[in-house]
């Protein structure tokens, strides 16, 4: 009988389980996100959201393992970074499987969930990533036993940016589809800062910039357009620049955010140029998902490590260096 | 090989991310161009506007630095519409070539030449260790395409970091010592008071960035402990 790991996800707005075998095939992703009408996630209302939604999507994940004559290996959850009210929900469902079933608790850092999913698709074992969501912005690569953050936002994240700027335009969560729709439509480039500092970025300037032409009376479909040109055309700069000193041959595009065809068609050109390979993250496992979280928690299981219920504690803050990845065996 | 504005190519020496570096024949001796390649991910206008204000940009701090006492490449020639400096050719490694222990009899002089900048008014913006030449016992500095004037702790702390971080990244057994070479070196040009409060903003930016545990107190700040199974 095959053996499956449950992954589950509750960091932020998205309430997902993902099941996964051994070896890291994915078989099962199904998940329900908080929407607005107008305004943006509050923690406790998206955790009222993942408590509400949890019993379905988890009896139905659990009748595809019984269904589908596949045995329970272990269960992993995101215990952070994340919304403590939301990540608690997670934990929560997670803890009861665990001693339900009697099988191991592994505990997974979420953002290392992007990272590896993200690797699965990727052509080489170590490309560069840019992983892009509404919470966070960060150049990575593995190096030694875990990953390393090269160049990160020094203030909001870029989907964070966006969703603020779509719901200023009067869009609920999330917005920044539509606002990415308005930009295609655009064509006519707005001076807005372009701050590039070293190898991070910066965020807030270009919102208040934007906020301000609105104000003003710009059109959206021009703010759009200069906004995401201007900040995609900025994090394409920060990702060659870790490519020029790396000499990595990938790079690879990962969150929710690598859903934006624009971001994808300028690291695509930059790549080419460079002569190396670009991967973009399957949309289904681009933003928050279940299946990253069972994917990673089947790698752990297989490196043999878990978490005794009483100390899994959420984490809210949990960076991605402090977490050890004995599953890569890597020379640089 | 082609010619560039002018003079005969003899190779390329580097290409980086934004900028391709060439040897060239300057009257029979040797000079290095640096041209600011179009991206085509950028849009035409907002691509220029970047090339030729970091080319003006690049020129004007590296005279700057030279100001004050920071050892730079002689500035020979500079196009704004071509994105392109033309400057004398440093004979040397570059400081990311080195080993652990050349990094660390280095690290002195690298705290010092950034104090120098810093204190002539100015920050290299991009301060990591493929931006300096060692050559012989001189270090040079080079790519000042991010380099901007200034006297704010921030700034200087930017810089700071950006080559700690990176000589962590490169020479993490040896990163002790080449950190207490580096702020011994940079306090002692900078003076202790102005120094101290540069270095106490670097670790204020390690905080800054997303999820930093040590940011919030009421955080549960204990490693994850695994079980054994």
């Amino acid at each position: 009988m095959e053996r499956v790991v449950l992954g589950i996800e509750s960091t932020a707005h998205t309430y997902g389980v993902g099941i996964c075998t051994l070896d890291g095939q994915i078989l099962f992703n199904e998940k329900s996100s908080l929407t607005t009408e107008q305004g943006g996630i509050h923690p406790r209302e998206a955790a009222r959201h993942h408590a509400s939604y949890a019993p379905d999507i988890l009896h139905k994940a659990r009748k595809f393992i019984t269904d589908s004559g596949y045995e329970f290996a272990g269960v992993s959850v995101a215990l952070g970074p994340g919304l403590g009210p939301c990540l608690r929900v997670g934990a929560v469902s997670a803890r009861a499987l665990s001693l339900s079933e009697r099988i191991p608790l592994i505990p997974v850092n979420h953002s290392i969930g992007h990272l590896e999913v993200a690797r699965k698709f990727s052509k080489t074992p170590d490309p560069v990533f840019l992983f892009v969501s509404g919470g966070n912005t960060a150049v990575v690569m593995h190096s030694g036993d875990r990953y390393h953050v090269l160049g990160e936002t020094h203030d909001m994240a870029i989907g964070n940016m966006l969703d603020v700027l779509a719901r200023e335009m009067g869009f609920g969560f999330p917005g920044s589809p539509r606002l990415l729709g308005l930009a295609e439509r655009g064509g006519r480039l707005l001076d807005l800062p372009y701050s590039v500092n070293g190898q991070d970025v910066s965020f807030t300037g270009m919102l208040t910039a934007a906020k301000r032409l609105l104000r003003q009376g710009a059109d959206p479909v021009d703010v759009a357009y200069s906004v995401t040109e201007t900040a995609f055309s900025m994090l394409t700069e920060v990702v060659e620049r870790a490519v020029a000193l790396s000499g990595r041959k990938e790079v690879s595009l990962t969150g929710g955010v690598a859903r934006a065809s624009n971001l994808a068609d300028k690291l695509g050109n930059m790549c080419n140029e460079r002569g190396i390979e670009f991967t973009v993250v399957p949309a289904e496992y681009a933003g928050d998902n279940g299946a990253m979280i069972s994917l990673v928690g089947s790698l752990l299981f297989g490196c043999g490590r878990s978490v005794k219920v009483e100390s899994s504690l959420v984490k809210p803050r949990w960076r991605i260096e402090d977490v050890e990845v004995p599953w890569i065996k890597s020379s640089v | 090989m082609d010619k560039i504005l002018g003079l005969r190519a003899i190779c390329r020496l580097f290409l980086g991310a934004e900028a391709a570096v060439y040897l060239v024949d300057f009257f029979g001796g040797k000079a290095v161009m640096k041209l600011r390649l179009a991206k085509t991910y950028r849009v035409p206008e907002l691509d220029h506007k970047i090339r030729s204000l970091r080319t003006v940009n690049e020129a004007r701090a590296m005279w700057r630095a030279t100001q004050s006492g920071v050892k730079v490449p002689a500035l020979l020639a500079v196009s704004r519409k071509g994105a392109a400096i033309l400057m004398a050719y440093v004979d040397g490694v570059k400081l990311s070539n080195v080993t652990g222990d050349v990094a660390e009899q280095t690290s002195q002089l690298v705290g010092e030449s950034i104090a120098k900048l810093h204190l002539g008014g100015a920050v290299h913006g991009d301060s990591v260790p493929t931006n300096m030449i060692l050559s012989g016992r001189e270090l040079f500095l080079i790519d000042f395409g991010l380099s901007e004037s200034g006297y704010s702790v921030e700034q200087r702390a930017v810089d700071v970091n950006l080559f700690l971080r990176f000589a962590k990244l490169a020479w993490e057994t040896s990163y002790s010592k080449i950190e207490a070479g580096f702020r011994d070196a940079y306090l002692g040009e900078m003076g202790n008071t102005d120094g101290s409060r540069v270095m106490q903003r670097v670790s204020e930016i390690r905080l800054r960035g997303r999820y930093v545990p040590e940011r919030k107190l009421h955080d549960n700040n204990t490693e994850v402990t695994y079980v054994e199974s």
